[in-house]
């Protein structure tokens, strides 16, 4: 509890206030933009932390991510086009409403309900994190290599159309990060004569170069679908109004916190099912569709409240479940900090107050969201084809930063040639983060688990959290053989 | 595994149709916009970011259906000018030397 409360101090300092603002404003746009996601932007962002305070890029990065989850609303509402895949459910009800004159009332929903949504994700990451952390302190290493085979499975065949493609990308992804020097031979790996990479590949790089690369590639082609002016009309929400959504949120911020949860779901998938429950749990579904609030806010109240929820098993066990949190990953790492149990002890304060800035930039986004309404809707007319070199000119500028050295830059190019080419054929991208960050874990802890039981084999399935995480990946493994089955005997 | 998973995804690519994916970009787009990133990387390494920047962005903008000549000169200037600031006077980072910007650290 002090250290929860020590947290509030650590997040309320200038700079880290800054940081959340120009975070969720900077978020907010980028998710208004069509082909901008939080993931782009933080991809973007993340080579320029090197030399930023803790809790300044973490600030950052939690107002652009809280930010663009609102953000992609706005097109979703007006033009309906959804700027994130999870505004997707946004547009049902969003479009039919600015379509009626009421867009300002529809983009007020949105804006109330992504808060509602952040605000109920901000509290279940400060109440089941601690808790989580507690549990994580009994895992030995055996039981972290089945975390980390497990947070690499469930994503990898969960985020994939093709079971097959989702496990290879993971595989590259390991192939990836066992580049450099094995840590117990202290012999090089993967390096192929290359000095620079003796210690590896440098993450932000990798995910600079997977994540920035291929979306601004696809703005050259969105430019081409030039979209037409958009205006806000009408007259905004109400208290009243905005209390009367008060259930929905709440049903809607658990749903969002469960899927958040689970490793491999995402915005999207919570955004869909928060509208699909909400639709049934109404009384008169007849008007869902035609421009119902609650349709806006349940879309938008889940898949925020999946934001902050998402980073409980990547702060607690240092496995994390999507892209982003994986970028999230990415920026401690970069401070030095390494997500787990050890670091709610070492740096409490740090990791506390990254809560406290997940919860504040909620209300942030309020205050952004209603202010610059009219400006973000005017972004809709930002040519991408002018922003793409912009983002490709940041990205390889920020990559030579990072290090000085014109090597990563290269790489950074490389990996965006194979993100390219492997997006295009359906390999989904996140797996390979999550190999590059797991795999290592998951070779570390084997060996330890190895040298400890003296090459007990036996050891692996020693503890009942061993089994456990055992059955849970035969699960997952079985899971896309049991969809199969199901759509033939549906289709027989 | 990864030789297999490898292999798989290399001849995936190969097999892929252009229409294959309408959320990514098209190969002919995303084939000349990787050239064209490989040539800006290329040539900062020559005459620094900024320098380059000045053809990349037309470049890129032309490649992506930007067709407002005006446009396109005016956000160049502004975007290299605000980069330059932003590199020298906030990140105060050094970078490679650049061609016309000088040195910027």
């Amino acid at each position: 509890m002090m250290e929860l409360l020590g947290g509030v101090m650590a997040a309320i300092t200038p700079e880290s206030l800054l940081a959340m603002l120009a975070g969720t404003a900077a978020g907010i746009l980028v998710g208004a933009i069509p082909g901008l996601t939080a993931t782009l932007a933080m991809a973007l962002l993340l080579p320029f932390t090197y030399t930023m305070e803790p809790l300044t890029s973490l600030g950052m990065m939690a107002g652009i991510y809280n930010g663009s989850m609102y953000g992609g609303a706005i097109p979703a509402i007006l033009m309906k086009i959804p700027g994130t895949p999870s505004a997707v459910a946004t547009v049902f009800d969003g479009h039919p409403l600015a379509n009626s004159g009421r867009a300002k009332f529809a983009l007020h929903v949105a804006l109330c309900s992504s808060a509602a949504g952040a605000v109920i994700s901000a509290v279940a990451l400060m109440l089941l994190a601690p808790p989580l952390v507690a549990f994580a302190l009994k895992f030995g290493p055996v039981e972290y290599f089945w975390i980390a085979i497990f947070g690499m499975t469930s994503v990898s065949l969960l985020l994939a159309n093709a079971p097959a493609k989702g496990i290879a990308s993971a595989l590259l992804g390991v192939t990836v990060g066992i580049v450099g020097m094995d840590m117990v031979s202290g012999a090089e790996r993967l390096v192929f004569g290359i000095r620079h990479i003796a210690g590896g590949i440098n993450i932000a790089v990798l995910l600079t170069g997977l994540f920035a690369i291929p979306p601004a590639l696809a703005m050259l082609e969105a430019n081409s679908r030039r979209l037409g002016n958009a205006t806000v009309t009408g007259v905004g929400i109400t208290l009243r109004e905005a209390l009367g959504l008060v259930k929905t949120w709440l049903r809607s911020g658990l749903i969002g916190v469960v899927v958040g949860v689970m490793p491999g779901a995402g915005g999207n998938l919570a955004g869909i099912l928060s509208y699909a429950e909400e639709k049934r749990a109404a009384k008169d579904a007849s008007r869902f569709g035609q421009g119902d609030p609650r349709g806006i806010a349940a879309s938008e109240c889940g898949n925020n409240s999946d934001n902050a929820s998402s980073l409980i098993p990547t702060l607690a066990l240092g496995v994390p479940g999507n892209s982003v949190a994986a970028l999230m990953m990415g920026a401690m790492l970069i401070q030095g900090l390494n997500p787990g149990p050890a670091l709610f002890s070492q740096s409490g304060e740090v990791v506390y107050g990254f809560m406290w800035q997940m919860l504040l930039t909620a209300f942030m986004m309020l205050g952004v969201g209603f202010a610059g309404a009219g400006l973000f809707a005017r972004m809709l007319r930002v040519p991408t084809g002018l922003l793409a070199p912009m983002i490709l000119v940041v990205c390889s500028t920020g990559t030579y930063a990072a290090s000085n050295s014109m090597v990563d830059v290269w790489i950074m190019l490389v990996v965006g040639i194979a993100a390219f080419f492997l997006s295009r054929s359906g390999y989904p991208i996140a797996p390979i983060v999550l190999g590059a960050i797991l795999g290592p874990m998951a070779e570390s802890s084997f060996r330890q688990a190895l040298l400890i039981s003296r090459g007990d084999p036996l050891a692996f399935a020693a503890s009942p959290i061993s089994l456990t995480l055992i059955a849970l990946i035969i699960a997952v493994l079985l899971f896309p053989l049991w969809r199969r089955w199901r759509h033939k005997m549906a289709a027989a | 595994m990864i030789a297999f998973s490898a292999i798989s995804a290399i001849n995936q690519i190969l097999r892929t149709r252009d229409s294959a994916r309408t959320s990514e970009a098209s190969l002919i787009h995303g084939l000349a916009g990787l050239a064209l990133l490989g040539l800006f990387v290329a040539s900062a390494s020559a005459m620094g970011f900024l320098t380059s920047a000045l053809w990349f962005l037309p470049a890129m903008a032309m490649l992506g259906g930007e067709r407002h000549g005006w446009r396109v000169v005016l956000i160049t200037l502004l975007f290299t000018l605000l980069a330059w600031l932003l590199f020298h006077l906030v990140f105060a980072q050094s970078m490679p030397p650049e061609f016309i910007f000088g040195e910027v650290r």
